[in-house]
Formats: structure tokens, sequence, C-alpha cells
């Protein structure tokens, strides 16, 4: 069911049954009222009849009968009885209508001294009145044309008051909730309309002052972030067999010359050779393009503690074994008098890669293959930082070389997938840590990892 | 097994005690400690702690030496007598017994 129907529904419900209920309790009040009312006017019509017939000598039976015909007060339908002791009709003020009246009703009276008590429509009070050791019975009974048909109109204003009330909040109730949920139907509308294709789309977010504008700034901040994952997706994909192309492309066209031609042994060597540089180069490809998937898991599941300077010595000698023309120079800034502060908890495997990469950067760029690499701490932080003297990072791309797949325009011309420096933020968030960079175009560059220490 | 005084070192295992006291370092620590260990009794210039323990070329300009002097002395010495590693002011370390 809608919820739109259903707070209509609710709503309409409350309401009618509040004024079902209120208009009920005013006609029972009302009810009750004329009620008592008429019974107290019967009781003092029976008592005045009583007293004229029994108290006062002067009137006799006749002359009240006549007394009771011509009062201008008399009550629609009245009728008085008084019955003697032995339950005797002794006084009837109507002769000419047949007057019903049953013994079980004037034994009531004697037994309770005051009854009331209906007669079809019409109200009937009995009362038992003691004059001189005799009791006598008096009924009166008598309609109340004006206050039943008072009641008859108010039954009839509260029951077209109750159906036009009831129609009127179904009315508004429906317009209300209608009104309230038209943005999430247009919001349904709007976000049915987002595909893959046009993920920058967003939706109207209304000043953002309601629960309405709250929901559609959280969904476009999810659809930011699933804008931004999709196109670091197309980007991964596109960068990636760009960058595969061209090795393989390379590897193709020295085989084909290697089939082609007629060529010696020395030759054919060269070709290997090549060949084999190739492969290196897609090996160390795929394998910066698997880091860069792998660390997306979002917690590291082998953590143990590392002494960061350790990490940094075995990238060290790792490089320099590939790359013997590197020359890393290893610093403390102080003397670790406490080695917790240089021992961090982490994967040592992906923090490795971390300084194996910035080291290979710093190297890289640098003129002469060299590169400084300062280990430090504090109370609560280990502190590398990895400097090189080359052709530094102009300040506008600061933090988009942090990016997969950036590179700053001045270092193209240098061998490289842009991939490094986005595996090594990505490790070093992972470990909860900072990384960082200044440099200066021509002068070189400093990157900073901050990591926190196993006392932090 | 390689053994100084009450320090010894389980080469199969990796595993160092002084005083029966296990003792834990890191891979470089334990190269360093093996090369010392070896070459007791020996003054060992920082040159030859360089080529032989970081095994590339290294700029002996730096402190890294003296910063891993210091971390296995508080490991193996500081809590324990006799005191193994000895300085030789610009000359470098040694390792033996006796001062």
């Amino acid at each position: 069911m809608k919820i739109q129907t259903k707070i209509a529904i609710q709503f309409s419900l409350i309401v009618a049954s509040l004024l079902m209920a209120f208009s009920f309790v005013i006609y029972q009040l009302f009810a009750d009222f004329r009620e008592k009312d008429y019974y107290e006017r019967l009781r003092s019509k029976a008592i005045t009849t009583g007293q004229l017939l029994i108290k006062v000598k002067e009137v006799d039976r006749n002359l009240l009968k006549i007394i009771d015909k011509n009062t201008l007060t008399a009550l629609v339908d009245e009728k008085v009885l008084v019955f003697d002791q032995h339950n005797k009709l002794f006084y009837s003020s109507l002769d000419d209508h047949i007057i019903h009246f049953n013994r079980a009703l004037l034994d009531r009276v004697r037994n309770e001294k005051y009854v009331e008590s209906y007669d079809g429509d019409n109200e009937v009070v009995g009362i038992l009145y003691e004059v001189n050791q005799e009791k006598v019975v008096i009924l009166a009974s008598a309609y109340d044309k004006f206050g039943r048909s008072k009641m008859a109109n108010l039954r009839n204003t509260l029951l077209i008051g109750l159906l036009f009330g009831i129609v009127i909040t179904i009315l508004l109730s429906i317009f209300f909730a209608g009104n309230a949920l038209s943005p999430v139907n247009q919001f349904i509308t709007q976000i049915s309309a987002i595909t893959a294709n046009n993920l920058s789309e967003r939706l109207d977010e209304r000043n953002g002052k309601d629960e309405i504008g709250w929901l559609a700034a959280a969904f476009n901040k999810m659809l930011l972030r699933l804008e931004q994952s999709f196109e670091l997706q197309k980007s991964f994909v596109t960068h990636a067999s760009h960058e595969l192309r061209t090795p393989l492309a390379a590897l193709k066209s020295e085989v084909e010359i290697s089939l082609d031609e007629q060529l010696d042994v020395k030759q054919h060597q060269g070709i290997l050779q090549n060949i084999s540089k190739d492969i290196d180069r897609l090996i160390a490809l795929s394998n910066s393009l698997l880091q860069i998937v792998r660390p997306l898991k979002s917690s590291i599941t082998n953590a143990t503690e590392v002494r960061v300077d350790d990490l940094v010595f075995q990238a060290q000698a790792d490089l320099l074994m590939g790359k013997p023309d590197y020359h890393i120079v290893v610093e403390y800034a102080q003397e670790p008098e406490n080695e917790q502060k240089i021992t961090v908890l982490g994967d040592e495997a992906l923090l490795k890669t971390v300084f194996t990469n910035l080291m290979d950067n710093a190297c890289k760029y640098a003129l002469n293959h060299q590169a400084l690499v300062i280990i430090n701490f504090t109370d609560t932080l280990t502190l590398v930082s990895i400097q090189d003297d080359g052709i530094g990072i102009p300040m506008e791309d600061f933090s988009r070389i942090f990016e997969p797949f950036y590179r700053s325009k001045n270092a193209l011309t240098i061998s490289g997938f842009g991939v490094g420096l986005s595996v090594c933020k990505r490790i070093v968030e992972l470990h909860r840590g900072k990384i960082m960079v200044t440099s200066k175009l021509q002068e070189g560059s400093t990157f900073l990892v901050e990591l926190p220490n196993i006392l932090a | 097994m390689l053994r100084i005084a009450d320090l010894e070192i389980f080469v199969d295992s990796k595993l160092v005690k002084r005083a029966g006291i296990e003792i834990k370092l890191t891979a470089r620590e334990y190269e360093f400690l093996v090369y010392l260990v070896k070459n007791k009794g020996k003054v060992l210039s920082k040159n030859d702690i360089a080529a032989n323990v970081w095994d590339v070329h290294f700029d002996t300009g730096t402190n890294v030496i003296e910063v891993y002097v210091n971390i296995l002395r508080r490991k193996i010495d500081r809590d324990f007598e006799p005191k193994l590693i000895h300085t030789r002011p610009s000359l470098g370390y040694l390792m033996r017994e006796n001062p």
C-alpha cells in the first residue's frame, strides 16, 4: 500500500473516531439530562396532584379533573392516576382514555417509594404518598414531545456534522499526505532515470532543511561516491589496457622481426634481450596493477609489529638489487632510545611497498639517482621522509599526484604508470597514517610518511 | 651455535639468548650481531660493518651504524654483565668478554 494512502487512512480513522466519540458523548449527556429533567417534572406533577387531592379539602376528584384538563402547562399525553391502599383506581385525570397500568409497577412503587419507568414512549413516575396512615400510589405519565424532538434535532445535526467532518478529513488527509510525499515521488522519478551513463545527475536538495532535503543530500553524497569509484574503475581499465598494449605491441613487433628476417645469433640475442626487458616491464606493470586493487580491502588482515627502519633497509636492499645505480642514504634524525617509537602495527609487505615505491620514485626523478631517507619519530608517530633533488612537482599537482594514473606533465619523459603514489596513499591510509608532499620545481621533492606507532 | 660469554646464538632457528633469556631482534639486528660475534675480538670499522651487514654500498657518513650499535647494546648488554660490545673511538667496534 502506498504510504500516502496509509497516512490518509490512519489520519481519517483517528479523526473520524474522535468525532464519533465526541458526538456520542454529547448526545448521551443531552439524553440523560432530558430524561432527568422530565422525570422531575412528572414527579412534581404527581406530588401536586397528591397534595391537591388529599391535603386540600376544597378540592375533590371532579374539581381536580377540571383543573387538570384546563391547565395550560399540561404535558403532552399527560395522565395522572391515583390508587388507594388496595390498588384500586381512586382518581384518573382522563376518563375518556384507556388507562394501562400493571400491578407489578404498583407493587414496585410501594416497595421503593419512588420509581422511574417507561410506558412505550412515555415516561412514567410512580410515588408513594402517605396520608393518615393511608398509602396511596400516584402514577404520572406523559410524552416529552419537545425534549424528544430536540433530541432528534441534535442527533440529526451531529450526524450531518460527523459526515461532513469525516469527508473533509479524508479529503484533507489525502491532500496533505500527497503534498508531503510528493518530493519522494519526484525522487523516485529522478532516481529511476539515473543509470551508469548519467551518474553525474543530482537530486534537488530543496534547501536541505527537512528530512526530504537531508535524504536528497545523503543520496547525492552516495551518488558522488558511486560516480567517483565508477570513474576510477573506468580510468583504471582504460589506463591498464593502454599500458599493457604498449609493451605487448613492442613484444609482437620484436617477435615478428626475429621470425621474418634472417638474423644471426647475436642479433637474436639482442632481440631476446629486448623481449626480456619488455616482459620485465609487463611484470612490473601487472604487479602495480595488482597493488592498486589489493589494498582496497578496508582493513589489514595480517597486521604484525613492524620496525619501520627495518622496512626501510629491506626496501633499500630490494631496490639496489635490481637497480645498482641507485644511491639511497638512510639516516636517523634522532636516536631511537625506545624502539617501540619506530615500531608500527601493520602489514609488513604492504608497508615495504610504500617505501620501495617512494624510494624508487625519488631515485628515478633525481638527477644522480640519489635519495635521502630520514627516519624520525614523535611520542605517537613514526615519520619517514624521502627526499630527492629531482625535477620537482608543480604545486598545483600536489593533491593530484596521489590519484591513480595521474602523472605530472614534467614527469612524462620518465617512464612510469602513475600508480605508485596512489598505492602508497591507500596503504598508508589503511594504516591510519598520512602521506604528504612538499616540492619545488627543479629543486626536488620530499615525501613524508606519518604512521601511528604502537604506543599511539 | 655461536657463543660469547652467556650470549648464545642458535643459527638454525635464528634464536638469540642472553643468560638464558630470549632476546627479540629484527632481521638486520640479528645479522649485525652474528657478524660481531663471528669476528669477536676484532675491531670492526664502520666500513666493514656496512659492507658485511648491509651488503650494499653504504654511506658511512650517516648515523645508522651508531643507532644499530646502541639498539643492540640496549638489547643484549644493558641488563647484563659483562658488557660485550665495546667502542674503539675513531676505529670502530669490537665484541669481547673483557673490556
